[in-house]
């Protein structure tokens, strides 16, 4: 009789002691965002071993025990690489489908678009003016309208390059964002190896370094491994930010031009190498890649901003080409002291460095009437010859310049070979499938991540209700050995004092 | 697979959350009336519905185009019924004047109605509506018939009674307005088409038959008045017949378009509206979801093992 059987008992209460806090531990963080549920693994201790405190010489030894050697956490690292690689792709696919249903909401066609009612009206009103070119009002109607057109374009375009301005924002925020997720992992990552020197699992701060690897996979694509040692290192499309303790913070230059409106101050996302030279990061996914697509986008297949605005600004172009045109080609009514007179731009042309008029300068943003159309109704030449007020003809109703301006809202062939409002259209319907598109896309990332999520769950979350026979499987575990103590207190009891008494 | 607590509370917010949007979705139908609340609901279907969008909002311009041009047309009509019915009180009175048993005063009497009614077709010439001459071709601010020194009768300043290339532009000059896709009409009429030109002149002829009746012409001089005059009555209902035609294509045109109109009106609504019967049974049937989904949940989240064990 030794106490090797106290011994035995001994472990049982403490390890049922760990067990039950354990559980403990699980169930009090059962709705902690990113807790991994953590296991004993326990190892039963060897009769004859160099751990084991007795060497037992004689044959049918037993074991000393149960131990717990670690506290482990149950997670899939497969589960967490796919899960990451979706989170990136989500987030890329929230931030389009976020901007581009703004974007479908200005262009709304199905409801009272601003920009659709104000081609109708300037139309409108230029066949109101074939019947009646001498009226003020109605001259007037048709100088307003065309300028509430011009105001309305302007409108959309600076709503558009405000938005694109925003995008280039946000990739600054998103890029600091990054940085600073790169600094906290990298003291975790000093913080986890220094704690798993002393041979324990470092399990909480596991997790909350994993709970900063899956916002930052939002964020942009990011690869990561953890090698033999422990060390973590996470690079960005090839080029590394965070080595164990080290980080390297990614740069937001700002000297880029934006796409189509030639905004300065464009940031692009660089990384300083080894030589102190700043090297382009090219990643693709997540939010940041989100945000560049939209301010850079210039393709019907790859829509952004810049396309939008590019489509606005052939619309300005064509408007002012094909009304200049027109109204130059026709007679002004005379009124005063002004007489009949051609050459008058309807729109207004900016002049190239030489001073020539040079329609490539026009824009959305910028197009207005010309100062002549702006301040003197009367020089919307609605006439084919010249009108005057004293000859035997006036000539006053001669509208056929006014019929050739008026051809031009209907006409089907005005900009690219289709009218002006069938242009408006197929913008909006392409923005319309554009953006479709992208929800379509998101519905489908968040299925998958909602998948994969509950995959994780199934493995990493705590059951309440598996805690709790734990708990109990522990609890009765205690109270054994609390038993199996009293037995052989008794035992050795009987032994100590109630032997050898014969003859006392 | 484990279930883990999470896992069912997740799915469940997850589910009742997609309960929710299906029902927001029907009750923002029901609201507004619309199937479609922005593009990307139905970007094909919002092709169809925007193009009838663009051809209501030009028919509605159309419409009133042949409206205003079947009222200039009518101005018009007007004006050839009061020449028609000079040119028929002349006749009668050229007739009674040719005769021999016309007495002197009488025959002053007739002069001095031909007078007037000369002076009439000058000023029906001169129609004005809304401050704009009707029958001027171009020249809608200033008279375009007007009186030389001599007394002849100026169109535009040029003589009427004297063909010349001039004369014959401005013969050519009417207005037109866009009724239709690629489609004009002319809606005005011409002065000379209205008075008639050159010897046809019914100014002329009438003014030159007062001044035959004043200056003492015989009855066969009045005589030879009688076929002009009748010659241009018929060429007056020769141009009313045919600005007739133009107000039924007119009429014609304003039909098609309210028929149009229905069309367009028709297919925008199929694509944008919603079928209220519809809309309601998907509201009835998401609700009904919604309910079931809370009660079920309830008695999911809430026991656990706890309860169970003493």
């Amino acid at each position: 009789m030794s106490f090797y059987g106290l011994e035995i008992a001994k472990s049982a209460l403490s390890l049922s002691q760990k067990g039950m806090n354990l559980a403990g531990q699980n169930i009090a963080n059962a709705a902690t965002e990113g807790y991994t549920r953590q296991r004993l693994n326990i190892v039963s201790i060897e009769p004859v071993s160099l751990s084991g405190r007795y060497l037992a010489l004689s044959v049918g030894a037993v074991g000393g025990g149960a131990t717990a050697t670690s506290v482990d956490q149950i997670r899939s690292a497969y589960i967490d690489s796919a899960l990451r690689k979706e989170y990136s792709s989500q987030g890329q696919w929230d931030t389009r489908a976020t901007e581009m249903k703004y974007l479908e909401s200005l262009f709304d066609e199905t409801s009272t678009s601003l920009l659709s009612k104000s081609f109708t009206n300037f139309f409108d009103s230029l066949q109101e003016l074939t019947e009646d070119t001498v009226s003020k009002e109605i001259r007037t109607n048709v100088q307003q309208d065309a300028l509430t057109l011009t105001q309305t374009l302007n409108s959309y375009y600076s709503q558009l390059s405000d938005l694109q301005s925003q995008m280039n924002e946000s990739i600054k925020t998103t890029v600091d964002r990054i940085n600073e997720i790169s600094k906290s992992i990298a003291d975790y990552n000093k913080s986890i190896y220094t704690y798993e020197m002393t041979g324990e699992n470092a399990n909480d701060l596991r997790d909350k370094r994993n709970l900063l690897l899956d916002e930052l996979s939002k964020l942009v694509d990011t690869q990561y491994s953890e090698d033999s040692d422990g060390k973590l290192s996470v690079s960005v499309a090839g080029n590394t930010i965070v080595n164990h303790g080290n980080y390297t913070e990614l740069t937001a230059v700002a000297d880029q031009t934006g796409v189509v409106s030639g905004t300065t101050g464009f940031y692009r996302v660089c990384i300083e190498d080894a030589d102190g030279n700043l090297t382009n990061v090219a990643y693709t996914d997540g939010s940041l890649a989100g945000y560049k697509q939209l301010r850079d986008g210039n393709t019907a297949d790859d829509m952004g901003i810049p396309y939008l605005m590019d489509k606005l600004n052939t619309l300005a172009r064509g408007l002012a080409q094909q009304f200049n045109a027109v109204n130059k080609a026709g007679y002004t009514m005379p009124h005063d002291a002004e007489a009949s007179v051609q050459n008058i731009n309807f729109f207004k042309v900016p002049l190239d460095g030489d001073g020539d008029e040079d329609y490539s300068l026009i824009t959305a943003g910028n197009l207005t009437l010309s100062d002549e159309v702006k301040n003197d109704p009367y020089k919307i030449a609605a006439s084919s010859d010249p009108v005057n007020l004293s000859a035997d003809n006036t000539n006053t109703g001669n509208n056929e310049n006014a019929l050739k301006l008026a051809a031009l809202g209907t006409s089907a062939s005005a900009i690219e070979g289709t009218g002006f409002e069938a242009y408006l259209k197929n913008i909006a319907v392409g923005l319309g499938i554009s953006s479709a598109h992208c929800s379509n896309m998101l519905a489908g990332e968040d299925s998958l991540v909602s998948n994969l999520e509950n995959r994780k769950e199934a493995v990493s979350g705590v059951s309440t209700d598996e805690e709790i026979i734990e708990l109990m499987k522990y609890q009765h575990m205690y109270n054994a050995a609390s038993r199996i103590i009293n037995a052989i207190d008794s035992a050795l009891d009987k032994l100590i004092n109630e032997t050898g008494m014969v003859g006392r | 697979m484990r279930i883990t607590t999470n896992m069912i509370s997740n799915s469940y917010l997850t589910n009742l959350n997609t309960n929710l949007s299906a029902l927001n979705l029907y009750q923002t139908q029901l609201s507004t009336g619309k199937r479609i609340t922005k593009l990307s609901d139905d970007p094909v279907g919002v092709l169809g519905s925007m193009d009838a969008r663009v051809k209501l909002a030009r028919l509605t311009q159309y419409q009133k185009n042949v409206d205003s041009a079947k009222d200039a047309l009518k101005s018009a009509e007007t004006a050839l019924n009061e020449l028609n019915s000079s040119l028929q009180t002349a006749y009668e009175r050229a007739l009674q004047a040719s005769t021999d048993t016309v007495s002197d005063s009488d025959r002053a009497a007739i002069a001095e109605e031909i007078k007037q009614l000369r002076d009439n077709v000058l000023s029906v010439g001169n129609t004005k509506v809304s401050n704009r001459y009707l029958f001027g071709g171009y020249n809608s601010t200033s008279a375009p018939f007007t009186l030389n020194a001599d007394g002849d009768l100026l169109y535009n300043g040029l003589d009427v009674s004297v063909d010349s290339p001039a004369l014959q532009a401005e013969a050519e000059q009417s207005t037109s307005v866009e009724l239709g896709y690629d489609m004009t009409m002319q809606v005005s009429v011409n002065g000379l088409e209205l008075l008639g030109s050159g010897s046809g002149n019914i100014y002329n002829l009438l003014n030159n038959l007062y001044h035959t009746l004043t200056e003492g012409g015989s009855a066969s001089d009045i005589e030879a008045y009688v076929t002009p005059l009748q010659t241009a009555q018929s060429d007056v209902l020769a141009n009313l017949s045919e600005i007739g035609g133009r107000s039924n294509r007119l009429d014609l045109l304003s039909n098609r378009y309210a028929e149009d109109e229905l069309n367009y009106t028709q297919v925008k609504s199929d694509v944008e509206d919603v079928d209220q019967a519809e809309a309601i049974m998907n509201y009835k049937m998401s609700e009904t979801v919604y309910l079931f989904a809370l009660k079920v949940g309830s008695s999911i989240i809430q026991p656990s093992l706890v309860d169970y064990l003493k």
